[in-house]
């Protein structure tokens, strides 16, 4: 294993619920986004962010537009609504609270006991 | 809240279109697999391979366009779509099936429509004003009589300004009065006095003018009058400047002072308004003149808070006024139902009304069942198609609801033209019903209220259900793998016509039987009735019919026997005056009158005839007897067999004289003499028996003397035109009865502008409105049977087509082994011939009954030739119908060759 790590299930949500919390962005640019703030660190299949987009759009969560990309070709632009900003607290807080038992549970010395 | 919009609206959007969805992901994935291939060339990579790396690195482009459709929530409505789209292509597929279906599902679902739609229309119509569901019709019921007691002028006065919960309170008097304009017309008018209440309570503005207002009710206001429109437009010319001008109504006159649109016609059929002018003074309590009353519930009050009020108030008055108030009881109801309810409580009413529906759903349950047994026989055809599928993993369900929507489509086709024709047939309905009253209540429209057209759709499902789910069921059963099984090997198994469907063509069969004789019947005893055998001995096109009476307005004042004599005597005058100007008008040939007028329906009366108590029943002869004029055999062309005619004399009060026709003697005296003999009505619940009458003469026949009973025997007595109630007059005309028939307006008119000549159209067309009914029931039923025989022959010929496909590899090898033909034919279809017997049996046994019982009452003297005729006719019909069916099917099992069979197999 490298520097890379296998997505958990259910984190990719959150994970485009965060990039478009910063901006409108379209599939592709999501993807760079992720890529950016994790610096890479995490490995998803590309074609897999579409259904989960669908998926958050179907559910409210996030709303898209078409659009004309830098490149000027069409695209699809997706925002967070205010009810995906709400979820994404609420995850990001669950998320948070699991990570620090995580770590606090994997620091755990024999001495802690 | 916002996730279900935002559902909704993915879904909305995938309804409309799908394909758009679809192509705006593969769009949105290329772009995504373009530039990832744009960020591979930056980093060196060569074109193709860039476009490589970025094709695998995205993954396959068709499964996560899958999966967004799956997450869009699109694939179970995709599954829907495709399975509609093959209902249609199915609608096309199998014409034959398709026409039968449609044919009787819109039927049941257009008659189960337009039956609601009118039943609505009836009871819960919408006047068509703004807040009209505040619009209530007050009643107040005599619970000793069980009627509403209509006098009610002294509460009217009481309760108007007073009632807390009902804040506008408006009443109405009916004004039988002629409307009489300068050209010299007097025609009678459906106007009433009315408060001017109810102009502000209707809210519908004038068209020209103002409505009537409360200074008109006062007493010593100029009379005004306020026009509907069709009175404008048919007796004004539609003249802009009519306001201001005068009209009589019989002997005043009176000022227009509005003219109001033709949407409005309160109280219901009405068109001509007056104020009526109640002043505050003492009126006796359930005395006066009949008046109805309604009113607009204060803003936010119920009716039953309405009720409570009015059923406190009536308790007090029962207390102050015992003698006449004891039993009064005021119900309050929305409008239109107050109108129509004919009882107090009017539940046990809606509920009969409104059960008339069962009929319909029966019908639709009845054709569905039918139309599933065809489905069947189709979705058989299928057999392989269905076992392929359930053997790759479609579900039960799966398949149940493809076939579902197929029959959804059929029957969604069959509601839009059910509602298209049930429509036409409300308009028809609502054109007989104008006809019979004159004028159609305001608030009808030909529009459909929503309400049917949901009734429409929920039938429309329920058809749906029969048609598709249960054949889907019965073809997906636990043994569909059996028959995958055959339907690859060698055996011809499969879908079997079980036990049920043959249930419902045995049953079809015996329904269209007892259907047709039925039919049959009725449609002869309309015939009958209608003057197919009765018709008239005496051009009765020439001749003009019409009711005349006079205002009686005049005398309100008089007590009921001054009255009377009064009344007596001005109708005497004035019809013994029209009969002379009549007699000097030369396009008029002869006049008379009477008590009925050949055609219409003569008053039933017992009578006891002297020298024949003995064989005549103890409840006496029923016959039909009516009071005429002197020269009333002579007008009618009534030719004298034996006696006398009337003379003036005979007119006297006391002369007890009568003259019968000539089915009086054949039928009752069995040809006997008749003149000099005395008959009398017989005692009548309590009251004495009539005075011994002699018969004086005896005439021929006015209508057809064929075939009668002796109940259409006539007995007639003379009577002068006051003492004739009601009085019908005819007249004869030389030529233009049209002319003839305005001519008459005019001269009433000149005699006394109150005489109302009602009721006035040719003889000819006098008696059809009693008809209507028979009619329109004997018109639905022949539609009912169309659609049973229509479905019986398909029924037959699906059960045949079904033999002939599943046994064409026996038929085929029988044929290789030189069987005869006809023994094939006879053979494969000897299960159906059996079930076709076991139905004509089945259906023949309670058709004879039933027409054997009415039999008699249609036809007197060969009623049992009719019934039998009519019984074996509907047999055989239904039999050479059956057989037709039969035909197609047998040429396709003659024609299959050997060849065939091992095609098949």
């Amino acid at each position: 294993m490298g520097n890379t790590a296998e997505l958990l299930p259910g984190t990719l949500d959150l994970l485009i619920l965060k990039s478009v919390s910063l901006g409108k962005l379209h599939g592709y640019a999501v993807l760079l986004r992720i890529e950016q703030i994790t610096g890479g660190a995490l490995l998803i299949q590309q074609g897999a962010l579409y259904p989960a987009l669908y998926r958050l759009e179907r559910q409210g969560l996030i709303e898209s537009e078409w659009g004309v990309s830098d490149n000027n070709r069409r695209a699809k632009y997706y925002k967070l609504t205010t009810l995906g900003r709400q979820r994404m607290r609420d995850e990001a807080a669950s998320w948070n609270r699991l990570a620090e038992a995580m770590a606090a549970a994997l620091r755990a010395t024999s001495q802690e006991i | 809240m916002r996730s279900l919009f935002a559902n909704l609206r993915a879904f909305w959007r995938g309804l409309r279109r799908p394909s758009q969805v679809d192509a705006d992901m593969h769009d949105e994935m290329r772009f995504h697999i373009d530039m990832e291939a744009r960020r591979l060339q930056q980093r060196g990579f060569s074109d193709q391979e860039a476009a490589r790396q970025a094709a695998i690195a995205f993954g396959g482009v068709e499964k996560y366009r899958g999966a967004g459709r799956d997450a869009f929530g699109f694939t179970w409505m995709r599954g829907m779509s495709t399975d509609f789209r093959l209902g249609m292509r199915m609608l096309k597929k199998y014409p034959g099936l398709t026409v039968v279906a449609l044919f009787a599902l819109s039927l049941a679902i257009g008659a189960g429509s337009a039956y609601l739609e009118f039943v609505n229309d009836l009871i819960r119509g919408k006047l068509p004003f703004p807040e009209a569901d505040r619009i209530v019709g007050i009643q107040v019921w005599d619970q000793e009589s069980g009627d509403p007691d209509p006098r009610q002028t002294a509460n009217f006065v009481a309760w108007r300004g007073s009632l807390r919960s009902i804040e506008e309170l408006a009443a109405y008097r009916p004004l039988d009065r002629n409307l009489i304009t300068e050209d010299g017309r007097a025609e009678p008018v459906r106007g009433v006095e009315i408060s001017a209440a109810a102009f502000h309570i209707a809210q519908v503005p004038p068209l020209l003018g103002r409505p009537l207002q409360p200074e008109d009710e006062r007493a010593g206001a100029a009379p005004v009058v306020v026009i509907g429109y069709d009175v404008w437009t048919s007796r004004l010319g539609s003249d802009p400047d009519v306001i201001g001008k005068s009209i009589r109504l019989g002997k005043a006159s009176y000022t227009i002072v509005g003219v109001m649109p033709g949407h409005f016609g309160l109280p219901s059929t009405h068109s001509l308004w007056i104020p009526l002018q109640l002043n505050d003074a003492f009126y006796p309590r359930r005395d006066g003149p009949p008046t109805r009353m309604f009113g607009k519930l204060a803003p936010g009050v119920t009716i039953s808070t309405a009720q409570a009020e009015l059923t406190a108030l009536a308790a007090r008055a029962a207390a102050d006024f015992p003698a006449t108030d004891r039993h009064l009881r005021p119900v309050v109801l929305p409008y239109v139902k107050s109108l129509w309810s004919a009882v107090e409580d009017s539940t046990m009413q809606l509920l009969v009304l409104y059960s008339g529906n069962v009929f319909f759903v029966g019908l639709l349950a009845l054709c569905g069942a039918n139309i599933a047994t065809l489905v069947f026989a189709r979705t058989a055809t299928r057999d392989v198609e269905i076992s392929v599928r359930t053997a790759l993993g479609a579900s039960r369900a799966r398949i149940a609801g493809q076939l579902f929507a197929e029959a959804l489509v059929l029957s969604s086709v069959a509601a839009i033209i059910g509602l298209t024709i049930g429509s036409f047939a409300l308009k028809w309905v609502k054109g007989v019903v104008a006809a019979g009253m004159g004028s159609l209540p305001f608030w009808w429209n030909d529009r459909l209220e929503p309400e049917t057209f949901l009734y429409a759709a929920a039938l429309a499902v329920c058809a749906a259900l029969i048609v598709g789910v249960i054949p889907a069921l019965k073809a997906t059963n636990a043994r569909v793998q059996d028959r995958l099984k055959q339907s690859t090997g060698a055996t011809s198994g499969g879908l079997k016509f079980g036990g049920v469907w043959t249930g419902v063509i045995v049953t079809q069969i015996a329904v269209t039987v007892i259907f047709l004789a039925v039919v049959g019947m009725l449609g002869w005893s309309a015939y009958v009735t209608k003057g197919g055998d009765r018709s008239r001995n005496f051009p009765a096109n020439q001749y003009v019919s019409l009711r005349l009476r006079l205002e009686p307005s005049d005398f309100d004042s008089v007590s009921p026997d001054q009255f009377d004599a009064a009344y007596r005597t001005r109708l005497r005058n004035t019809h013994a005056e029209f009969a002379r100007r009549m007699s000097i008008e030369p396009a008029i040939a002869g006049a008379t009158y009477g008590t009925r007028l050949p055609g219409m329906n003569f008053r039933e009366m017992f009578v006891e005839i002297e020298g024949r108590q003995a064989v005549t029943p103890s409840y006496g002869q029923f016959l039909h007897a009516g009071s005429v004029g002197v020269n009333y055999f002579d007008t009618f062309h009534s030719s004298l067999v034996a006696g006398r005619l009337f003379i003036e004399a005979d007119l006297a009060a006391n002369s007890n004289v009568a003259i019968v026709d000539q089915t009086f003697v054949t039928t009752i005296l069995k040809g006997q003499e008749a003149v000099g003999r005395h008959v009398r009505e017989m005692p009548q619940a309590g009251k004495a028996p009539g005075p011994w009458l002699e018969i004086v003469g005896v005439v021929t026949d006015l209508t057809d003397p064929t075939n009668k009973r002796p109940g259409e025997s006539l007995l007639f007595r003379p009577a002068a035109a006051e003492a004739t109630v009601p009085l019908y007059v005819a007249v004869r005309a030389r030529t233009d009865v049209a002319a003839v028939m305005s001519r008459l307006r005019v001269i009433a008119g000149e005699i006394d502008p109150s005489a109302r000549l009602t009721e006035m159209m040719t003889l000819d067309a006098v008696g059809d409105a009693d008809l209507v009914a028979l009619d329109f029931f004997a018109r639905l039923l022949a539609g009912v049977s169309m659609v049973a025989m229509v479905l019986a022959m398909a029924g037959v010929y699906a059960l045949m087509s079904f033999t002939v496909a599943r046994r064409t590899a026996e038929i085929g090898i029988r044929v290789a082994l030189g069987a005869n033909p006809r023994r094939i034919v006879t053979a494969t279809f000897a299960r159906a011939f059996t079930q076709v017997t076991i139905g004509l049996v089945l259906g023949g046994i309670p058709a004879a009954l039933i027409v054997a019982a009415i039999g008699p009452e249609v036809a007197a003297t060969n009623g049992n030739e009719v019934a039998i005729a009519t019984c074996l006719a509907s047999l055989a019909l239904v039999a050479i119908v059956t057989a037709f069916a039969c035909v197609f099917p047998a040429r396709r099992a003659l024609r299959i060759q050997p060849i065939d069979a091992l095609k098949s197999i």
